[in-house]
């Protein structure tokens, strides 16, 4: 197994951020709104943030028409892309690195 | 770099990150019927190796794959979320043991048929349904420790 890089990572730092990482991270992909309940956000700001991360090649949304019963909406998949693992587990290391060397650490970004 | 104004607690971010685990390995539900759908597609792939015409074998093959999507698409439908088994960690080791167990099964159910006929294809797929609900419920906990463990 390749041993990961401890790098801080400015776009995965936002609390919202760092728990959309750790849930995707777990997953292959996860519904919008279960994203949204989870972080217990409205669509905008979970929108916004999803933006962020794609942005920055982290994630990729892949949108279906789901019909039931006369109505269609759009439903939403969300995955993270091998560089958002890959700068999800930089972080993370990072952070657990930044406590081994100081375990009250808290650092002024 | 310049301030942005916030603060890092590493070990606040840290705890952030595991607690959104957590959140997944509770949606982690094992369905009922999931299991025992997925060990009757597996099953069936096995055993139509007893069916005589190539033809009807092909459309039978056909048949599990669509099995095999409308399940998968079902379970997402029903947890917002999939995992496939191959994410890396612990609770890998029971994908690979299901994955194992199905080829071994599938071997032999070939190589039975040469020797006593249909029945051994046929035996080999009943075998695996109860081989696939067992892992399979296996993999789920594993799974579920592994996220809470943050492994």
């Amino acid at each position: 197994m390749t041993a990961v890089e401890p790098l801080f990572d400015p776009v995965v730092h936002a609390p919202n951020r760092l728990q959309l990482c750790a849930l995707l991270a777990a997953v292959d992909d996860a519904e919008f709104a279960v994203l949204r309940e989870e972080l217990g956000v409205s669509d905008s700001v979970l929108s916004k943030h999803l933006k962020v991360l794609e942005e920055a090649g982290y994630l990729t949304l892949a949108k279906s028409l789901v019909k039931r019963t006369g109505a269609s909406r759009v439903r939403t998949r969300v995955s993270l892309t091998p560089a958002g693992r890959r700068a999800y587990a930089g972080h993370v290391a990072e952070l657990r690195r930044l406590i081994a060397a100081d375990p009250d650490a808290v650092l002024r970004l | 770099m310049e301030s942005d104004g916030t603060n890092l607690d590493p070990a606040a971010a840290l705890g952030l990150a595991a607690s959104s685990r957590s959140a997944v390995a509770d949606r982690l539900v094992t369905l009922w019927w999931y299991y025992p759908g997925l060990g009757l597609l597996v099953g069936g792939l096995i055993a139509v190796q007893a069916v005589p015409s190539r033809g009807l074998r092909t459309v039978l093959v056909g048949g599990y794959a669509v099995g095999l999507t409308v399940l998968v698409e079902a379970y997402r439908r029903r947890t917002g979320v999939w995992i496939s088994g191959t994410t890396s960690g612990p609770a890998r080791r029971w994908a690979l043991l299901g994955a194992v167990g199905w080829l071994s099964l599938f071997v032999l159910g070939v190589a039975g048929q040469l020797a006593v006929g249909w029945i051994a294809p046929v035996a080999a797929g009943l075998l695996a349904v109860p081989v696939v609900v067992v892992v399979g419920r296996r993999y789920d906990t594993a799974m579920r420790a592994q996220l809470r463990s943050g492994a």
